[in-house]
C-alpha cells in the first residue's frame, strides 16, 4: 500500500452479541476504503477482539452481505490490515491474563496498542462500529 | 553516560508509553532511556510514540517475551 494514501482506521468493539452485524459492517467499510484508494486498518478491541481468531467468523452471515469469513478473507487479499488489541489478546479473549494466549489468530493479523492506532488515525480518519 | 532505567514489565498498553512519557518529561534532550517491557504491542507502540514525539530508538531487541530498548530523547517531549 502506498505510504502517501490516507488511513481509514475502522474500530470494531462488538463481538458476536449482534450476530456479526457490526463486524460485517466494519469489514465492509474497510473494503470500501480500499476501493476508494485508502489504506484500511480494522482495529479489533474490547468484545470485537473475538474476530481476530481462526474460526470465529465461521457460519456468520448477515442478510445481503457476503459470509463474514469470506468478507475478511477478501479484505485481507485486497491489502487491508487487521490489528488486534494487545491487552484484549492477552486478557479478554483467550482466558486468564496469567496464561499465554491459546487461540490461533487469523493469518496476517498484527498485534497493536493505542499508540499504534492513534498514529494511524492522526494520518487519516477513524470510523467506529 | 548512565541511561535512565525504566522497568515496564508486567504493564499492559497504554502504561508503558505513559511511563515513558513521564520519564521523558523529566529528562533533557539527548539523554537516553533504557526500558524493558512485556506488553505484546510494545514494539509498534514504541515506534509510533517515538516517531510522533521526535525520539530515536537506538536499540531494540526481544528475547523470552521481553522487549528491551534504548531511546535517545529528541526535542518534542
Amino acid at each position: 500500500m502506498s505510504e502517501d494514501l490516507k488511513n481509514v482506521v475502522v474500530i470494531l468493539t462488538v463481538g458476536k452479541s449482534d450476530g456479526g452485524k457490526a463486524a460485517t459492517m466494519a469489514f465492509s467499510c474497510g473494503m470500501s476504503a480500499i476501493a476508494m484508494g485508502h489504506n484500511a486498518v480494522v482495529f479489533l478491541t474490547s468484545d470485537g477482539a473475538v474476530w481476530g481468531y481462526q474460526g470465529s467468523a465461521d457460519g456468520t452471515q448477515v442478510q445481503g452481505f457476503l459470509p463474514l469469513r469470506e468478507l475478511i478473507s477478501q479484505y485481507l487479499e485486497q491489502g487491508g490490515r487487521i490489528i488486534l488489541c494487545s491487552v484484549c489478546h492477552r486478557t479478554c479473549s483467550v482466558g486468564s491474563p496469567d496464561l499465554p494466549p491459546v487461540a490461533e489468530m487469523v493469518p496476517e493479523t498484527e498485534i497493536g496498542g493505542f499508540a499504534t492506532i492513534l498514529e494511524l488515525a492522526m494520518n487519516g480518519m477513524s470510523v467506529t462500529f | 553516560m548512565t541511561h535512565f532505567q525504566l522497568n515496564c514489565e508486567g504493564m499492559n498498553c497504554p502504561m508503558p508509553i505513559v511511563e515513558l512519557t513521564k520519564a521523558a518529561r523529566s529528562l533533557e534532550v539527548g539523554q537516553k532511556i533504557e526500558v524493558t517491557a512485556t506488553d505484546l504491542a510494545f514494539k509498534p507502540d514504541l515506534e509510533a510514540w517515538a516517531r510522533r514525539m521526535g525520539h530515536t530508538i537506538e536499540q531494540f531487541d526481544e528475547a523470552d517475551d521481553k522487549s528491551h530498548a534504548i531511546i535517545c530523547l529528541g526535542s518534542k517531549k
